[in-house]
């Protein structure tokens, strides 16, 4: 027993310091034996007491052992004092250092200026996508407890996002508990009117149907009066509340406004409530008067056009949004919707055999798949800004290559490497504070100036600001720029020997190869995520350019479109609705310049709408049901947007109100029922009416991206009276866009001075909004592909011209031994030439990485599309030639006899 | 050569440790275990030195010239184990002194007073 008490004390005084052990050793022994002699002869239980002794013991040598390592080693490595210097308080070293580093960065602008805009450029990109991310994605929407806010969707397997009908929400309402309240809103489209105004023509706003529901779901209140009732859920309920903006221009802001009234379309409307400035729907449309929706169950009267609302369970046109009830989650009210469909489902099985309620955050759906974009966009400046760090570490090795004399002397008296290195860094954090700065204002206008090209490629873009956390988020990425790029160089540059730092630069042959070793290895590392920014926007473009080119199956060009909208009050008969059409196209087409006019319920590739159902008898006999788009259209729509007519005729004079019902179908549609050349002539039904289709023509797309639509085209002068559809007019002229406008707008003011020619716009640009988010992108990917090509040349540049200068006596010795010209340059382009290749070849690996990303962005262009990574490859294979050359022509220039003398 | 005089305010306040082994070095000449023994003696309620705390202070008092090693003195114990002795410099003796006139002044200050009053 005694025996291992020995052992393990002399184990354990073995941990101390060999010159204490040797020095002490034997006599803490003997201290420790007498003591525990001491203890047997004393205690009573002696073994236990002489063991907690031995234990004390150990652990006391423990202590001891840690004690003196550690008053070693601050002996033999004491905290740096400089000379003339107090050993500083940190803060005091470092403002010390910061103007020690202001200093030496003033007496070299160049190098400052370049290590700037760099870092700049990076950070720049950063904050601005930042800003974009933080605003749109990262925000909260501006309601109270915005998290509670869901949105509730009709699901079919073929669409997730579907509208909903009427008698659906108002179970949904009446059933599901987990909902505290819901907004029931008419958004299937844009429901606009006319205000009569007291000094001129009216004015068409926005108008926006909603249940009382709305606003208290939402948690707003009004600035005055009050919002809507439950048994003011009707259309004709004839109350209004007005946005603020409307009140400020329409009622001059007139506090005693409740109680007067609005004249929309004709109807006067008892203004009852004005909206805080603050408000904003929630689902984009910025509506200027809100009115009540229809909720009743049924087909409301033909005059009530603004608040139309058809409530059964067959016609989807409702959207809604739900607030969650106090502890419920998104999937209790799932299951409870869940349920209901269930209970529906036994109460109607055909109606509902596919029909399913989907419960979705409301910031998740408004955020939506910009979320992929924007993460790829961050993803792209880190790159930029990773590049921008190792370009800049890279100037910084070439300061510490300089600077290696003074460090090496200034280590060799006695300067603490710490202190070093905090000064090395504290130089790279001015420059980074700097960039950060100028970065800050890049930053800035570049939101400014994405906005202004790309309105509406963002949701939520009008709260894209430029605020305090972004200021906070430049701050903490230039401190992290800063060490990114100062630690390398700094730790590296202090790492010196003396006498081989003395030696080399004596001797003026290649000063620190690890150095310039660690620079090519940064340079690789560029040259590779450089090769991935240039793939990712190679990938972009050809998205861009095959959706650009891809055939709509019509011709956008020349058209011009405007939507005229009728007043129910005046224009409530059907027979007056066709003959406004019929003359106002016949006085169209007189016009100079005008060679088509034409109109549409709804212009070509943009997007689903009014999808019907197509009930027809199939060859063998069989009754089958198909879906299709119907669109109700007068004049010549086919010659305007140049669609090819493929059998049968198009809609002439023959075709009146009188005559039976004639529809033409797209091919695709024709093919799907009946086949392509035989579908003339054969009858179906849609909206309860028995149709004949009398001609096929070509499918156009369904939107600007998308595939080609099933659709059914009516005659407008034989579909009148289904309803007051409101017209979108395409002409196709060929004078410009602006008095093609001009001249319309005057015949419509001579036809009726009432009407309003609305939205005014070039079929162009109708298809431009679709491709906005596809551009934005496109550009801001071609900018940091940019940007990375730059600072990978400039890299390269940097590399080669430092390694030609190393290189200067040998190149000059093999000139003086006949090497010829060529010879020497393609020795150093080849130099650079191996950094590229390495970083191409880790570049490519990176992209196809990326490229995984970028499929769900570029639809339909094969994201490892070999054609881009060849041209991206050569892209960045020339630029680092060019880059290349210039050190490579350079080198051929030394004078021999210059150099060898030199020496 | 000494370096300089050293001022033994310079190792003012004594850690108890270094305290309790400077205060019976002052007046005796004692070898490891008995610098132990007598410091328990001594100043009973005090934490007790370990070997390996015993023999830190004991090297750095050394080099600190705080105490000095002596010639081992007739009469103690006479096994084979190593025991050196050791006693207080003249510094070590003043520096004892002054952590002691330290304390005494501490406790004598109206304020501790007052704290040990309140405590009966």
């Amino acid at each position: 027993m005694t025996k291992l008490q020995v052992k393990v004390i002399v184990a354990s005084i073995r941990l101390l310091p060999r010159s204490f052990r040797e020095r002490f050793g034997s006599e803490m022994l003997s201290a420790y034996l007498d003591q525990r002699d001491a203890i047997l002869s004393a205690a009573r239980d002696s073994r236990s007491a002489s063991w907690r002794h031995t234990l004390r013991t150990v652990a006391g040598l423990v202590r001891a052992s840690l004690a003196i390592r550690f008053r070693e080693r601050r002996r033999e490595h004491p905290i740096p004092e400089y000379r003339n210097a107090p050993r500083g308080h940190p803060m005091r070293n470092f403002a010390r250092d910061t103007r020690h580093a202001v200093r030496v960065l003033r007496t070299r602008p160049a190098f400052a200026i370049v290590a700037i805009i760099t870092l700049a450029l990076g950070i720049g990109a950063n904050t601005a996508v930042f800003s974009v991310v933080n605003s749109v994605i990262l925000a909260p929407l501006p309601y109270d407890e915005p998290e509670q806010l869901v949105r509730v969707y009709t699901a079919y397997p073929t669409n997730a996002k579907q509208f909903s009908t009427g008698l659906d929400l108002l179970d949904i309402r009446e059933q599901v508990t987990a909902f505290a309240s819901m907004g029931i809103v008419y958004n299937y489209r844009e429901v606009g009117a006319d205000l009569a105004m007291t000094d001129g023509p009216p004015r068409r706003i926005r108008v926006l149907p909603v249940s009382a529901d709305y606003f208290p779901t939402l948690r707003v209140t009004p600035l005055l009066g009050r919002t809507f009732a439950r048994d003011e859920e009707r259309g004709d309920a004839l109350v209004a509340v007005l946005s603020h903006e409307l009140w400020n221009t329409h009622m001059a802001r007139d506090p005693g406004v409740i109680g007067r009234s609005v004249e929309l379309d004709g109807v006067r409307y008892e203004v009852v409530g004005v909206m805080r400035p603050t408000f904003a729907d929630p689902l984009g449309s910025q509506p200027s008067v809100w009115i009540p929706q229809e909720l009743r169950p049924g087909k409301p009267p033909a005059a009530l056009a603004l608040a139309r609302g058809n409530n059964s369970r067959q016609n989807h046109y409702l959207s809604a949004i739900a607030r969650l009830a106090r502890g419920s989650s998104v999937a209790q009210a799932q299951a409870q919707v869940d349920a209901l469909v269930r209970r529906l489902k036994a109460q109607y099985p055909r109606q509902y055999e596919q029909r399913r309620f989907r419960v979705a955050s409301l910031h998740e759906d408004v955020v939506g798949d910009a979320r992929t974009a924007t993460y790829v966009l961050m993803g792209a400046a880190v790159l930029v800004l990773l590049i921008a760090c190792l370009n800049v570490a890279n100037l910084f090795l070439v300061r510490a290559l300089a600077q290696l004399k003074e460090t090496a002397i200034r280590t060799a008296l006695g300067a603490a490497r710490a202190r070093l290195v905090a000064q090395r860094l504290t130089e790279s954090l001015v420059v980074a504070t700097a960039g950060g700065l100028v970065g800050s204002v890049i930053a800035y206008l570049g939101v400014k100036a994405l906005l202004a090209v790309s309105p509406e490629s963002l949701p939520r873009s009008e709260a894209v600001s430029f605020d305090l956390s972004l200021l906070g988020f430049a701050v903490i990425v230039t401190i992290v720029t800063g060490a990114l790029f100062g630690a390398g160089p700094a730790v590296r540059a202090s790492r010196v020997n003396a006498s081989d730092a003395m030696n080399d630069s004596a001797r003026g042959t290649t000063g620190g190869r690890g150095i310039r070793q660690l620079r090519s290895v940064l340079v690789t590392s560029q040259i590779s995520m450089a090769l991935m920014l240039l793939v990712g926007a190679g990938v972009l473009i050809r998205a861009f350019i095959s959706e650009q080119r891809r055939d709509l199956g019509f011709s956008p060009a020349g058209v011009v479109t405007f939507e005229v909208h009728l007043s129910p009050m005046t224009y409530g008969e059907p027979a007056r609705r066709v003959t406004f059409h019929r003359t106002y196209l016949e006085r169209l087409r007189s016009l100079p310049g005008l060679t088509h006019a034409s109109a549409t319920s709804w212009l070509p590739a943009n997007g689903e709408y009014h999808v019907w159902g197509y009930e027809y008898v199939s060859d063998n006999g069989e009754p089958k049901s198909e879906s299709a788009q119907i669109r109700v259209v007068d004049g010549s729509f086919l010659s305007t947007f140049e669609v090819p007519l493929l059998h049968g005729r198009f809609f002439d004079e023959s075709d009146r109100e009188s005559t039976a019902q004639a529809a033409i179908i797209s091919q695709s549609l024709a093919k799907k029922t009946h086949g392509e050349g035989t579908a003339v002539g054969k009858v179906f039904r849609t909206g309860d009416t028995t149709f004949t289709v009398i001609g096929v023509v070509g499918d156009v797309a369904n939107d600007a991206r998308g595939v080609d639509a099933k659709v059914v085209y009516l005659s407008h002068r034989q579909f009148a009276s289904d309803r007051n559809w409101a017209l979108t007019y395409a002409v196709k002229s060929s004078i410009p866009a602006q008095e093609t406008i001009a001249l319309a707008r005057g015949e419509l003011a001579r036809l009726d001075p009432a009407l309003v020619l609305y939205r005014p716009r070039t079929m162009e640009s109708v298809l431009a909004v679709h491709h906005a988010r596809d551009r934005f992108m496109l550009l801001l990917m071609a900018t940091f592909g940019a940007i990375a090509l730059t600072l990978a040349a400039v890299g390269v540049y940097g590399v080669l011209s430092y390694a030609v200068t190393q290189r200067r006596r040998e190149i000059g010795v093999r000139i003086a031994l006949g090497a010829q010209l060529t010879q020497v340059r393609a020795s150093v382009l080849g130099e650079g030439l191996i950094v590229a290749a390495v970083g191409v070849a880790f570049g490519a690996i990176g992209a196809l990485g990326l490229a995984r990303v970028l499929r769900s962005l570029a639809l339909g262009v094969n994201p490892h599309d070999p054609v881009v990574f060849a041209i991206a490859t050569l892209v960045l294979g020339a630029v680092v030639l060019i880059a290349g050359y210039l050190p490579a022509r350079r080198a051929t220039r030394v004078n021999p006899l210059e150099v060898l003398q030199s020496d | 050569m000494p370096p300089k005089a050293t001022a033994p305010s310079r190792f003012l306040p004594l850690p108890p440790l270094d305290f309790q082994v400077l205060s019976v070095l002052a007046s005796r000449e004692l070898h490891g275990y008995a610098i132990v023994q007598a410091a328990a003696e001594a100043l009973p309620g005090q934490p007790r030195l370990d070997v390996g705390s015993l023999y830190r202070i004991i090297s750095r008092m050394l080099d600190d010239r705080l105490i000095r090693e002596v010639k081992a003195p007739r009469g103690g114990p006479s096994d084979n184990r190593v025991r050196r002795y050791y006693t207080a410099t003249d510094l070590g003796r003043a520096v004892a002194r002054a952590e002691a006139q330290r304390l005494q002044a501490l406790l004598a200050s109206p304020v501790t007073l007052r704290l040990l009053e309140t405590e009966g």
